[in-house]
Order: structure tokens, then sequence, then C-alpha cells
């Protein structure tokens, strides 16, 4: 055991003493030290707004940002403040721009999510798609989704079941179901969290706000579905896959030592989009949408399917149906 | 001002006492320093590379400092047991423990905050707990209850002592009514942090593991027997060491605080285990690795049985009267070491396992957070032989304002 | 005195308890009886108060208009996405006479399309195809359909599949979630000769999760 652990830190060692250039590109945080020279490539190759930030600002910058608030609980200016704040940080060490959003939940919306068992196919085109949209850290392959291979001997029991098989899908005699987070209405995650950083909001996405979570992982305990995960080390994408269609409460950079899940990709479908794994699917095994729309495709498979939810006995209320054909 | 100068001298001589002392006690501090040292160095590698380093995942999201978190808020707990019957029954047997118990209750509490704090992704956000600057999620969240009890019962704590060892040092009798509402209200509270504690779990729907009604009781009657029985053997080492009079009496009284609560703590080991064995469902699951392992995955078995065979023997030294005063000592560490595997590593990480999908993704601590973890205990135990020395200095007139 | 201290320390556990166990009591009425259901039925949707649209994500897009099932909505069109449509181009003569060429024509034409939909006694090309009119399709009572509108030939058979088709339980919206409703049609998704999904590898696995279980 004890070995095995000395190795596993000689590699991280190691790893990060050859990544340094990749994955300086891509932290959103101030911590480190800004490289010089790359500051400077910056600058000469154009990109002159950075200067702003450059010197004295830059400690400003980092002790605003250090000292902002809950986010939940900020005034539009100030949100404003601090979106500038990250992204001239990223323009100043990468040279690209990205787009933080902020925008509020849109009015008579309650977003809901269906998932037909009967047509998944096991492709995991939606794991890709999700790992590629919300800038989710390449190294440990952090994942939302989980796609588990079910017998249908066995029915639908995760005991029994595989989600990560690498063979060719799909096999005959299974079948595959998703889970991810679920968005519960009622969300034992956020009662639990002692500083209030995972809230509700009003249209039904549970959100975190990454800058405000201290890390203590008692959502992580508390979810029911596994849908939480956390930055167990500083996350890293290279840059040129860096998505730069961000949301504060989305796919914006994290950083190391905080929470992160599924926001059914908040900065897509609070534009009216669809949320990238609905969008990748080959199959039409998910659907998303408006369940509070009498007319939108989710109501049709929640008042003509027999819809079913995961560990309903628990009282989470899932905003995340099963069906079958 | 009076107060400020005796203090300021308090504070002085206390400072000269603890840099002073014989060569052993130099080289036990020195050893302590040495391993906080180490420590601090494994945990600046924590902070730089994140909790990677240590052994747990997103399977299993606690693991050892949580673990040890847990039971030294058992052994807090019970060190202030000790202070009732001393102030409210007026046994004065208990009168010379109860300095050393509360000592042992602040040196546990520091070591609960400091892995509480070594477990934070971002401990540099603490600050967002402060009611008032951030956002206290109070009541909901039983983590900011817990963090409001452990820091009300470090204050009393505190303060209890260093009022009463204040007044001995000026050399005046301390009133009974400053001290002795301070005393019931800490009673209370050691049984609130502990039932606290025991919510954080215990109201986990997703953990069916811990999601039952027994967990805050068994925590208290565990915390009762582990917490007395270290102060027992702390306390015939005060005797063997010091001139500190502790007598027969007041070990034999809390060894019977130490019988009962190991009792009880059996009988309900006993209702938990037919609980989950008799009729197995699918909440038995993590019980089924705990105590037999899973699919071939059995790292906690041998723990486990070894923590329960402790606890058994223990008890029995401690129950049959022939043995109980000859091997005391023995069955006293028995019993804390047992206690540790079992509220440690048998209460938290089987928790987690199998994850909710039912995958089992094991546990076991790194390197780095083992060092990070005896750091911490050298931290407590160097907190408490401070405390300890200083409190026996004052009650024994070593040190004291009227000397100069 | 005593009286005093044990008052004080009641009141404060009192307070303590009663402040959990309130907390506890009101979170179970909620946690109890809370229900998506009920939240869907508390709020009557009022359509025009939504500024969402998914138009912008819907531009270029060439889309046909239809009505399936009371419901209506746009699908993509099909005839501009066939390659060398209109089929009349090339056969401009009876499937007969074109058949009786192949001994000189050699390879025969659209030769990589091989049916693998149901058996051979309940379809051929026939079946969907109008031998005397390649520009449009035909159902089984001889009524032209357009390639368009494909999906009306799909649900002679597929009849729960195109209610829920048309409802949105099958197949897969184009733009987003938002309104105007634009569908792929069937022929989008599935390709008609041959209408099951291929057997392909995992576009991504985890193998930190894989090594993560595997320890022991």
């Amino acid at each position: 055991m004890i070995i095995d652990s000395i190795k596993k830190l000689q590699n991280l060692f190691n790893q990060s003493a050859e990544k340094v250039d990749e994955s300086g590109g891509v932290k959103q945080v101030f911590e480190k030290p800004i490289d010089r020279r790359s500051s400077l490539k910056a600058m000469a190759g154009g990109f002159v707004a950075s200067a702003a930030l450059s010197g004295a600002g830059c400690s400003d910058a980092k002790w605003q940002e250090y000292f902002k608030g809950n986010y939940k609980v900020m005034t539009d200016e100030e949100r404003k403040a601090t979106i500038a704040r990250l992204s001239a940080n990223y323009e100043e060490r990468t040279g690209h721009k990205v787009n933080i959003s902020d925008k509020k939940p849109n009015e008579n919306t309650l977003f809901g999510y269906a998932f037909n068992v009967s047509k998944c196919q096991g492709y995991g085109d939606c794991i890709s798609a999700c790992v590629e949209e919300n800038n989710q850290d390449r190294d440990t392959e952090m994942q939302y989704i989980r796609i588990h291979e079910m017998n249908k001997k066995n029915g639908i029991n995760f005991e029994m079941a595989d989600d990560t098989f690498t063979h060719q899908v799909p096999q005959e005699g299974n079948f595959y179901l998703g889970t991810q987070c679920f968005h519960c209405d009622n969300p034992p995650c956020v009662k639990v969290c002692p500083v209030e950083a995972t809230w509700q909001e009003t249209d039904g996405i549970v959100v975190i706000d990454y800058d405000w979570c201290v890390g203590c992982r008692y959502c992580l305990a508390a979810c029911p579905y596994d849908g939480r995960r956390f930055n167990w080390k500083q996350p890293t994408v290279p840059e040129p896959e860096v998505n730069k269609e961000q949301h504060y409460l989305g796919n914006r950079l994290r950083k190391k030592g905080v929470m992160e899940k599924c926001t059914f990709c908040v900065q897509r479908s609070r534009e009216g989009k669809n949320p990238a794994c609905v969008e990748a699917c080959p199959t039409g095994a998910r659907t998303f949408g408006n369940i509070l729309d009498p007319e939108s495709e989710i109501r049709y498979i929640l008042e003509n399917k027999k819809v079913f939810r995961l560990k309903e006995d628990l009282g989470t209320e899932p905003k995340f149906w099963y069906y079958m054909d | 001002m009076g107060f400020l100068k005796i203090s300021g001298s308090f504070l002085s001589d206390a400072f000269k006492f603890v840099t002073h002392g014989p060569t052993a006690y130099h080289v036990w501090m020195t050893i302590l320093t040495a391993i906080m040292l180490v420590g601090t160095g494994a945990y600046y590698v924590q902070i730089d590379k994140g909790l990677i380093v240590t052994g747990m995942s997103d399977n299993v999201g606690w693991g050892l400092y949580i673990s040890n978190f847990t039971f030294l808020v058992g052994v807090a707990a019970a060190a202030v047991m000790l202070v009732l019957p001393t102030y409210v029954l007026k046994d004065i047997d208990f009168a010379n423990a109860v300095l050393i118990g509360e000592g042992l209750a602040v040196a546990a509490l520091i070591m609960c905050m400091a892995f509480v704090t070594v477990d934070m992704g971002g401990p540099a956000n603490l600050w967002h707990m402060i009611p008032g600057i951030g956002t206290l999620n109070w009541p909901n969240s039983m983590l900011s209850w817990d963090v409001l009890v452990l820091l009300g019962y470090l204050i009393i704590n505190i303060s209890i002592p260093a009022y009463i060892l204040f007044c001995r040092y000026k050399g005046v009798e301390p009133k009974k009514s400053v001290y002795v509402p301070g005393v019931f209200l800490s009673v209370f509270w050691a049984v609130g942090i502990h039932m606290v504690t025991a919510f954080l779990y215990q109201g986990l729907m997703a953990r069916p593991f811990w999601n039952n009604a027994l967990l805050g009781p068994r925590f208290l009657a565990s915390a009762f027997a582990a917490g007395p029985a270290l102060i027992i053997v702390i306390l015939t080492l005060i005797r063997k060491w010091t001139e500190y009079n502790i007598t027969q009496k007041t070990i034999d009284k809390i060894s019977m605080v130490v019988t009962v609560a190991a009792q009880i703590n059996l009988i309900m080991l006993i209702s938990e285990l037919f609980k989950e064995f008799y009729f197995p469902t699918h909440h038995s699951i993590s019980a089924q690795y705990l105590f037999f392992g899973l699919d071939g995955h059995d790292a906690l078995v041998p723990w486990i049985w070894t923590g329960i065979l402790l606890n058994v023997a223990a008890t029995v030294i401690l129950t049959v009267n022939k043995w109980h005063k000859k091997f005391l000592n023995v069955a006293c560490i028995m019993l804390f070491v047992g206690i540790w595997v079992e509220k440690g590593f048998g209460l938290i990480i089987p928790g987690f396992i199998p994850g909710q999908w039912g995958k089992i993704v094991e546990y076991s601590p790194s390197v780095i957070e083992i060092m990070i973890t005896l750091a911490i205990y050298a931290l407590g135990a160097f907190i408490f032989t401070i405390l300890a020395k200083v409190g026996i200095a004052v009650e024994l007139g070593q040190i004291s304002y009227k000397k100069k | 005195m005593k009286t005093w201290v044990s008052s004080i320390l009641i009141i404060v556990v009192v307070l303590l308890a009663g402040s959990l166990l309130s907390n506890l009591i009101m979170n179970n009425h909620h946690g109890n009886h809370k229900s998506v259901f009920k939240t869907i039925e508390s709020k009557p949707y009022e359509p025009d108060s939504i500024p969402m649209s998914s138009v912008k994500h819907l531009a270029y897009l060439d889309t046909v208009s239809v009505t399936a099932e009371g419901r209506h909505f746009a699908i993509l069109n099909r005839e501009n996405e066939i390659t060398s449509f209109k089929c009349s181009e090339c056969h401009n003569e009876p499937l007969e006479e074109l058949k009786a060429l192949k001994p000189k024509m050699g390879k025969k034409s659209h030769w990589n399309i091989e049916l693998q939909h149901a058996n051979a006694e309940t379809m051929n090309c026939n079946t969907c195809h109008s031998e005397n009119n390649m520009d449009e399709l035909h159902t089984f009572t001889g009524a032209r359909v357009s390639f368009n509108n494909s999906y009306k030939l799909c649900s002679q058979c597929h009849q729960q599949e195109y209610k829920d088709w048309a409802g949105g339980a099958h197949g897969k919206r184009v733009g987003g979630w938002a309104k105007p409703v634009v569908k792929r049609t069937c022929t989008n998704c599935h390709n008609p000769h041959s209408p099951s999904f291929p057997h392909k590898y995992p576009s991504r696995i985890n193998t930190r999760m894989v090594e993560q279980r595997a320890k022991k």
C-alpha cells in the first residue's frame, strides 16, 4: 500500500513537471504566478486589453476575486465585475477570449429530462460531448454521465451492471441506462451544503458557485445518485480544446478542491438549446425540455409513457425520468 | 489594570514553565515538533497538488481525516463527563481529574478542527462560513450546526479551566456562581456535540449504513467508553511522573463509567449486527462489506474484527471483578484502540462502499495522509502536554502570583 | 442558586433542541408533500411570457411544415438532401426497361443498397418506390407521398413510433428545446433500407475508473 502510494506521488510530480506549459494556459486561478514571458507574448500578440490587468492591477483583481461574495447574493454589478476579472485573467494568460455569461433563469421554465431505456445503445457519444462542452479535467477523466450496461435477464440491477465496458455496443442481451445529476426538486446536496455554495435555480437547475465552495464534500456524501464530482487536482484542458462559450454557474473553468457536476449545460439550455448530451445522442434516447409547457416533448412523455425515476422512495423528486417503448 | 497585569505575569510564568523541564520532557516535545514539521511538509504537498495525493476519490469521499475527526469529537465530549460529578454532586474525588479532562477536551477539539481543515478542498475559503460575511447554511446543514457547537464547546472548555487556574494563580478561591453554570452548560453541550456530529451522518438517506437511529446513541456510548479510558491511562501516567495527587478512588470511579459505557456499547453493537444480518436487505450491503467483504474486496475486514475483538476483550476484563483492577490500564488501551478502529475506519469508510450504483472502490490512506494525521495527533499531544503541565503546576502552587 | 442555574440550562437546551426540531418538522412538511407534479399544476403555463426561442439556432435550415397527430411542427427538407434528386433526371423510362438494359450496362445501379428492412414477404423496393414516378413515394393504397413526407410511409406499420415521434417520445429535435419545433424526420436517423442502428465501439471510456475499481 505504501509503495503504491509513493509511486503514485512520484508519477504526480513527474506529470506536473512535464505539463507545466500545457496546463498553465487553462487554469482559471489567480494563485499561480503568471509566467512573464507568456504574458509578454500575449501582449505582443496584440491583446492590449490585458494591459489593464498588469502590475498592481493584477494583485488587486486577485484580492477582489478572493473576497467576492456568494454568487447567489451578488448584485448585478458585482456579477459583471467578477466575470470581467475572470475573462480578463484568462485572456492575459492565454491570449484567447472567453465569453462568460451570467444569464438568469427564464420565466415559466422548469427543466426536465427523459431517458428512453429502450433506445440507448451504449455508444457513449453523450459522455464525449459532455466532457468537451463542459471543460472537465482530462487527466482524471472526469465524466458527469455514466452509462450502465445491464443484462436483460437481471433487469435494472445496478450491482450487476457494468459502466466501464469497452466492447462493441449494443451487445446482444444487454440494455443500456444512463445516469447523471438528476436535478432533484428536493435536492439533499443543497440542504447539506454548509455555505450555500450550491442551490436550485428557479428553472430547476441545481448549480454550484465554484468560487464559494469550500470543498468539504458533504454534498458528495449526501447525493444518492452519484451526481457530484470533486476536483482532486487542478483540472486542466488543453487550450485549443477549451469551450469558450461559458456560463458562470456552468462550464467555466474550475479550480482544484471544489465540487462540480452536470448543470443541464446551463450555458446552452438558457439559450434555448438542448444540453450537449441530448444533442449528441444519435439514437434520440434523450429528451430535454420545459415541463411547465403542456405542448413540450417532455410533457408528452410524462403523460403518455410509463415513466419511472430512480430511488423514488427517497423523496428527492428527481426531474429525470426513465421510460421504455 | 490588575487583570491585565496578572494575566501577563501568568502567561510569562507559564511560558517559562513549559520551556523548562527534565530531559525526557524536552525529548518528548522535540519528537512531537519533528512529527508536526514533517506533517506540515506533507500538508504543503497536499495544498500544492490537491487532495489527489490522498487515497480518497469520488467514490470514497471521506477517509482518514474525517474518521479521526469523528472519533476525536467523542473523546472531547467524554472528557467533560468527569466534570459533572465533581462540581455538581460535590464528589471531590474527581476534582483533580477535571482539569486534565478539560485539557484533553481542548486538545481533542483543536485536533478535530485541524482534521476538518486539512480535509477541505479550499481551506482558504473557510471564511465563507462566518455568519454575516459569509453564508452559513444554518439551520439546514448539520455541518453548520457542527461548526457552531464545536466552536462553542471549545470556548466553554477554554474559559472554565482558564478562570479556575487564573483564580488559583492569583491565590483566590474561584467563585462557584461563576463556573458552575458554565460546567452545567458544558455537560449538556458535550452530549450536544456528539449528537450533532452523529446527525451529520445519520441524516444522509443516501447512505443507508449511516441512516439509522442508533447511530447517535452508539456514538455517545462509545465516546463515554473511549474518552474516560484515555483519561485513566493519562491519570496513571501523571500520578507516576508528577506529585499531583490523584487518588485511587478517582481512577476507580472513572473506570466504573468506562465499564458501563463499554457494556452499553457492546449491547448496541449486537443490536446493530442483528438488524443488518438477521435478514440482510439491500441496505445491509455496506455492513456486509465491512464485516465479511464483498466480491473479494475485504480491506476493512481484518480491521473491524480486530476492533471488535479488542472491544469485547476489554469489556470482559472490565466487567470481571477479579481482572478489573489488575488489568485496568491494558483494558483501557485495548478499549481506546478498539473504538478508534470501530468509529474511525469502521464507521466512515463503509458508508461509501459500495458506491451509489453498487460499484466497489476501496480506500487506503496514502503516505501523505498518514503523515498529516500523525502530525495532527502530535499537535494534540503537544497542546495537551502544555495545558496539563501548566494546570498541574498551578494546582500544586508551583507557579503563582503571590510567590513573586 | 441551583434553581436559576437549572432554569437557564433548561432554556438553553430547549432553545437548541427546539430550533433543530422545528427545522426538521418544517422540512418534513415540505419533504413529504413536495412533488414536481404539484409544482407543474400550481404554475399555469403562460406561453407568451416566455421570450425563449430557438430561432437563432435554426438559421439557414431548410424546413417543411407538417401536421401530424394534430401537432404542427417543421421537419427538415429531405428532397434537397438527396444526392441527384430529382430521380427522374436519370429515371426517365419505366423500371422494367432499365432492368432490361442491365446486361449491357454491367454493374447494377444503386449497388450499395441492400434492403434489410422487415423481410422479402413484407417489403421490396416497390413497397415504397413507384415504378412509374421515381420522384415520389407511395403508400399501400397507392396515394402519392413526397420524399419530404416519407414519415407517412413509415407510420403505415410503425404506428406507435409515429405517435411518439409526433408527440416527442421518439426521435430528435433540431435546434433546441424551445419553440419553434423542428424535428428530424424518420430518415434523418434511420436508413430506410436498413433502419436498425449499427454496432460500434463506445466513443469514450474512462480508464481511470477502470483502474480504481480493479485495485484491490
